[in-house]
């Protein structure tokens, strides 16, 4: 038995040996999709006036031709949408930390986040915890997103090792999921001259049942916002036909409960709905003529909502 | 909690150490405690069917008892009487929990389509998991007992753990009594070399299950959701890498069990025997699901008169054994229409007078001939065909997928793009391990069991094995198997 177990932790040791090397030493991708959520930050710290912060996930950053949107409305507009996989209170945290006073925050998360354990994120939050732990820890604040990031620190390891060897197989592999991708203003635009791709609908967001944690989490700090002078206004995240019929009963939960707390979103989920040919290549990810269609209506709503207030 | 998760880890850890502590040599003490964690998994897994477990377990162990009892008194008739019993009672709890709404939905369907219509609610029932494997299980208990192949337990707590043995509550192997109960009534001291091995097979089940059925999972997931778009060489491409990911993921669950039960130290009973390097339908056959296959042998195939009666009866009986085999795997016409393929396989073997074929392919070569290489290959792509039936949602769908393979785009390039090439790529590298280290191992119980005589060479490889199956791990994968 004391053999059995001195060979078991020699071999544990060794295995845990091996992880951390290879982590070390194998390379970052430095053009890596997630690493923008450093220029956005850097962005969002380093203005020097109010502007309109587009606040969500994937959806925002592939939603939006921001630039239209700070030409219609002359304010200085911030595409922080990243990935949905940061979870929603790194992503509310953050922007709970950056926004100032005259603001506008316009809140679009994806419907995802509201569910199951996956609401506090996935494998772009272990990534970004690896990239820098030092500017990420301040905004890990709960147990499930330590679980998360553990969790997701094999997917993570591999990355490492797949982004070595498809670069090393194939130096022109070309993806869209990457830092260059973006504009100035945050927004995704090296699809904006590619046509759609086949893509799989949603069927439900429901697994795993409605996260009520990090509802709650998401309440507080829509109230810490606002009593900073912040103007913060919800909007549906923009969505393919298909996936939001298969998902009505979820939106109307989210919407039910949102209603209960007082949040209000100022536009219904299916004024947001759009043709599913004009997504990219998920349910969420518009294509550029459908930024332009979803940017139009954006615009639009805002100058009635900020007129009216 | 699943055998490849990390809460079943921390749970087994506790488990050794109280097992092999406190407990130690206590075989009594022991069984107590296996019982305990046993009802703890299972129902950390549902609680709300451990009762109909513990009531079930109840009832088999008096029928038990009863049939010893008459047969002492020379009441043979009363003892099979009682046996008869306990096998209606499995078959009827079978036939409620999994196939009741099956066959009123499929009743319905029928009236409907002769035009006599049928308002017929199907019920709302909650299948308990593992079912299928603990009523076999209890089944064979008590045709063994009125066999006189084992004395019935007399100990509530040996027996009890015997049918809830938490490594194979699940999905098997289904083990039988006169293996198991005996090696819960003997001491169990740590056994070091069996234990080391138990390991070794754990590490070659999470080999299979991470690296290659999880990894290839979403790119079947993906063309099998939307198979009328796609060509018919991604459609033969997607049936060849399930055909794979069924085999690593139940083997691979397989492995992780019979790997856990030898730390505990018992041997139970083996389940694959590298079914893919099989010469013709029948030794796959003796080679997949081996608990199964040999459980449905014993107390169906045989009993009907086996192979030892004319042609077309031999032919009925296989029939009548593979139909319930499909069955047996889920409420659905595609697990009866597979069983009844796979029998129709066995055709040709029952008109063709028996060869007996050497143990293992490549017998005393490094590898097979010309003739077991294209015997290899056509039974692989004999069961591939099968899995597709299985593996779809419905007959119509099967029929169809099948048609658009043979169309002409078998011809063209696969549709895999982006990532998805990626993860292919890693599938293919993973899959070319395993056919390597099975081949080299296929006289052993399992692909890992002899990786080199250096102890350094073998050490290699378990860490390199542990490390990749480290990077493909996620996060709630489950079994295939667990829905039978």
């Amino acid at each position: 038995m004391k053999k059995f177990n001195e060979q078991i932790i020699f071999f544990i040791l060794c295995l845990l040996l091996a992880i951390i090397v290879i982590g070390m030493v194998t390379p970052y991708n430095k053009d890596g999709y997630n690493r923008a959520f450093f220029v956005k930050d850097s962005t969002l710290i380093n203005r020097t006036e109010p502007a309109i912060i587009l606040v969500g996930g994937s959806n925002v950053a592939f939603g939006f031709d921001s630039k239209e949107i700070e030409d219609s409305l002359g304010v200085k507009v911030i595409n922080s949408g990243l990935h949905a996989g940061l979870g929603l209170n790194f992503i509310i945290d953050n922007i709970a930390d950056r926004v100032r006073k005259g603001d506008v925050v316009v809140l679009c998360p994806e419907y995802t986040h509201f569910f199951g354990i996956t609401a506090f994120g996935g494998q772009p939050l272990a990534d970004l915890f690896y990239i820098s732990p030092k500017y990420i820890y301040k905004y890990i604040n709960n147990y499930d997103q330590i679980k998360c990031i553990l969790t997701n620190t094999p997917a993570f390891l591999k990355s490492k090792l797949e982004y070595m060897l498809v670069f090393a197989i194939l130096p022109e592999y070309e993806t869209i999921y990457r830092k260059s991708a973006f504009n100035q203003y945050g927004d995704v635009t090296a699809h904006w001259n590619k046509g759609n791709k086949s893509y799989a609908q949603f069927e439900n967001f429901g697994e795993g049942g409605i996260n009520y944690k990090v509802i709650y989490h998401y309440i507080n700090k829509i109230n810490e916002m606002k009593s900073k002078g912040v103007n913060v206004l919800f909007f549906p995240p923009a969505l393919s036909e298909t996936t939001f019929k298969n998902t009505k009963g979820d939106i109307m939960r989210i919407d039910s409960i949102f209603q209960k707390y007082n949040i209000k979103t100022f536009i219904p989920a299916k004024n947001y709905v759009f043709n599913d040919s004009l997504f990219f290549d998920t349910p969420f990810h518009l294509t550029y003529q459908g930024a332009v269609l979803h940017t139009q209506l954006l615009i639009g709503d805002l100058k009635k909502i900020l007129s009216s207030k | 909690m699943s055998i490849n998760s990390i809460e079943f880890l921390l749970f087994f850890v506790v488990i050794f150490f109280i097992y092999y502590f406190p407990l130690k040599e206590k075989s009594k003490a022991q069984n107590a405690f296996l019982l305990f964690a046993s009802y703890f998994f299972y129902g950390y897994a549902d609680l709300k069917m451990l009762p109909l477990l513990i009531v079930t377990t109840l009832v088999y162990y008096y029928l038990g008892l009863g049939i010893s009892h008459f047969k002492v008194k020379g009441n043979k008739n009363a003892g099979l009487l009682i046996s008869t019993i306990g096998i209606i009672f499995g078959v009827i709890l079978l036939l409620y929990f999994k196939y009741l709404n099956f066959f009123v939905a499929s009743f319905s369907e029928m009236f409907n389509s002769i035009g006599l219509q049928t308002n017929v609610q199907t019920f709302n029932i909650i299948l308990p998991i593992g079912i299928s494997f603990i009523i076999f299980r209890l089944i064979g208990y008590v045709i063994e007992v009125n066999r006189g192949t084992i004395e019935p337990t007399r100990n509530i707590v040996t027996f009890s753990t015997f049918v809830a043995f938490f490594p194979c509550l699940l999905s098997g192997p289904i083990d039988r009594p006169q293996k198991f109960i005996p090696q819960l009534e003997k001491k169990r001291p740590f056994n070091y070399e069996m234990a080391v091995d138990g390991l070794r097979q754990i590490l070659w089940g999470m080999f299979k299950k991470m690296v290659i059925a999880d990894n290839l999972s979403p790119i079947i997931n993906g063309i099998w959701a939307d198979y009328s778009n796609q060509a018919g060489s991604t459609l033969f491409l997607a049936a060849i890498l399930y055909t794979f990911q069924i085999y690593a993921d139940f083997s691979g669950y397989s492995d992780m069990a019979i790997g856990v039960a030898k730390i505990l130290g018992f041997n139970v009973a083996k389940n694959f025997d590298y079914p893919y390097f099989s010469r013709n339908i029948s030794e796959f056959w003796r080679k997949w699901h081996m608990s199964l296959t040999s459980w449905l042998t014993d107390y169906i195939y045989i009993p009907l008169g086996g192979n030892r009666c004319s042609k077309s009866r031999h032919f009925f009986n296989t029939m009548v054994v593979f139909t319930i085999c499909g069955l047996w795997h889920g409420a659905n016409w595609t697990f009866i229409l597979w069983g009844i393929y796979n029998g129709l396989l066995f055709l040709p073997l029952v008109l063709r007078k028996k060869k007996k074929l050497p143990k293992v392919a490549g017998e005393g070569r490094l590898l097979p001939n010309a003739h077991e290489t294209l015997n290899i290959l056509g039974t692989f792509f004999l069961a591939t065909f099968g899995w597709i039936i299985f593996r779809s949602a419905s007959v119509h769908d099967a029929f169809l997928y099948i048609k658009e393979i043979f169309s002409i785009s078998l011809f063209s390039m696969p549709n895999i793009r982006g990532f998805q090439l990626l993860n292919l790529l890693e599938g293919f590298l993973a899959i070319a391990v395993l056919i390597l280290f099975e081949w080299v191992n296929r006289r052993n119980d399992f692909g890992l069991q002899s990786c080199g005589k250096s102890k350094a060479m073998r050490w290699a490889i378990y860490l390199i094995l542990s490390f990749v199956c480290f990077l493909f791990f996620k996060t709630n994968q489950p079994f295939i198997y667990f829905q039978f």
